[in-house]
């Protein structure tokens, strides 16, 4: 499930990035270091729900920040270094707001009532 | 750095109108106002004023005892008298108290404002300086042993201190409230500022304790420890201080109350330094709000090897966004759309 994240993923600095559902449930991760974060599901979920309805939120660590962008279907978390260019993650993820909307928000108009 | 003149008479219309007429001086001098005396006491208390117009027959403390008042604390400013009831000896004991000017009601509002700005002319007829660093100027005026008086203006937190200078000693110093050692100690801290000079010293008295260098030491001691982010806003008292590095010998001070900059003016300063100015600043305080946002994001922090917490920036809506710094009393610094943000929380950051 990486594919998505490819373009974002390729800006020097950033580590990974992370779509969580409404429900804050992990549904497409992607890394360009390893280990990977072993995230915990119930710690995530909590701070999910403290972001609450902020578009945008941006926390700074000593080692690294975290980019979090409330889109319709949920969450797009970014982890990058202090070397990135911020506004390059910002474009990307307006461009992946639409297309993970497509795959995971809910049909609307007449194809709603059609099986796929 | 545009003065501040306090206008005190009793009559409200009347003053409400001269503020109103004065508008049109605001590039020149803004206004203050005050219905009587104790009110403009309380003004110089909180405003640095530098020139009080004040009407002379008031309810609670009239415009003799004002000058009076001016005279013995704030000798610098300098004070006009307004009256309808002039008379000689009036006019007489009015600037044997210390006035610098005396203006008879009726009068033409104009006339008014051209005895402010030659009284005003005063405070820098010795010139301004805008680049020069404060204690190198301040070293100066002592081996050359100056006589002046020089009003400080903090670029970064728009503060206005004062010094007073007799033949290169310095004699007092003056900073919102505070005045003597404790103020010079908080103006020496001051590196971005404006300095205007004015070649003569109203105070007689010397109220500084200590060598000038050894207060112009302590003073970078303490701005030094200022500038390594302090966790709290509450000042620590001196003694939980780190020993100063022994760099010079410096003679002990008598009386040490240093003023450390609050923790809001520093993060102001480091805006201003990251954002060219304060414009796109809207306001810095303390929320405990989001205290369990940054327990939150402290929480996380391991399962990405993040590290400690920094801040957090939250984009509310596209015209006041926040960021907010960690500590035990959440301090949020409030910024427009048009903050250049990345560079911001940079410098907030470091």
């Amino acid at each position: 499930m990486k594919t998505i994240f490819n373009d974002i993923l390729e800006i020097n600095g950033v580590i990974g990035a992370i779509f969580i559902d409404k429900n804050n449930k992990i549904k497409i991760e992607g890394y360009n270091a390893s280990p990977e974060p072993n995230l915990n599901p119930l710690d995530l979920a909590a701070f999910m729900n403290t972001i609450g309805a902020h578009s945008e939120t941006e926390i700074h660590f000593d080692n690294l920040r975290l980019y979090i962008r409330k889109i319709e279907t949920g969450h797009i978390l970014v982890i990058t270094g202090y070397n990135v260019q911020m506004a390059m993650v910002r474009l990307n993820c307006d461009v992946l707001e639409p297309l993970i909307k497509s795959k995971f928000g809910k049909p609307t108009g007449i194809g709603r009532f059609f099986k796929k | 750095m545009i003065p501040k003149v306090l206008i005190v008479d009793d009559d409200h219309i009347w003053l409400r109108l001269i503020k109103k007429k004065f508008a049109n001086y605001a590039d020149t001098f803004t206004t203050l106002t005050a219905l009587d005396g104790e009110a403009a006491v309380a003004s110089l208390k909180a405003n640095m004023v530098s020139l009080v117009v004040t009407d002379m027959q008031m309810p609670k403390m009239d415009g003799l005892t004002l000058l009076a008042h001016l005279s013995e604390n704030y000798p610098d400013i300098h004070a006009i008298i307004m009256t309808a009831y002039s008379t000689p000896v009036s006019k007489k004991t009015s600037l044997a108290g210390g006035a610098a000017g005396y203006i008879e009601k009726p009068f033409v509002v104009e006339d008014l404002a051209s005895k402010i700005k030659k009284t005003l002319r005063k405070e820098t007829d010795g010139g301004t300086l805008q680049t020069i660093p404060l204690d190198m100027f301040i070293q100066l005026i002592e081996m050359e042993q100056k006589t002046c008086t020089i009003r400080i203006f903090n670029k970064v937190t728009e503060n206005k201190g004062i010094l007073f200078f007799y033949k290169g000693d310095l004699m007092d110093a003056r900073v919102n409230n505070r005045q003597g050692n404790t103020a010079a100690y908080e103006i020496f801290a001051w590196d971005n500022v404006t300095l205007s000079i004015q070649n003569e010293c109203a105070v007689s008295k010397k109220k500084i304790k200590g060598e000038l260098q050894a207060i112009l030491f302590d003073a970078m001691r303490i701005k030094d420890e200022a500038d390594s982010a302090p966790e709290d806003f509450e000042e620590k008292p001196p003694e939980h201080r780190k020993a100063p590095p022994k760099k010079a010998p410096a003679k002990q001070v008598a009386q040490k109350k240093p003023v450390l900059l609050s923790y809001p003016d520093m993060l102001r300063k480091k805006f201003k330094a990251a954002a060219g100015s304060t414009d796109s600043l809207d306001d810095i305080y303390v929320d405990g709000s989001w205290y369990e946002l940054l327990e939150h994001a402290k929480l996380i922090a391991p399962l990405f090897s993040a590290g400690s917490l920094k801040l957090c920036f939250i984009n509310r809506d596209k015209r006041l966004n926040l960021i907010v710094m960690p500590g035990d009393k959440p301090t949020v610094v409030a910024v427009t759309g048009s903050c250049p943000r990345d560079q911001v929380m940079e410098a907030l950051r470091k």
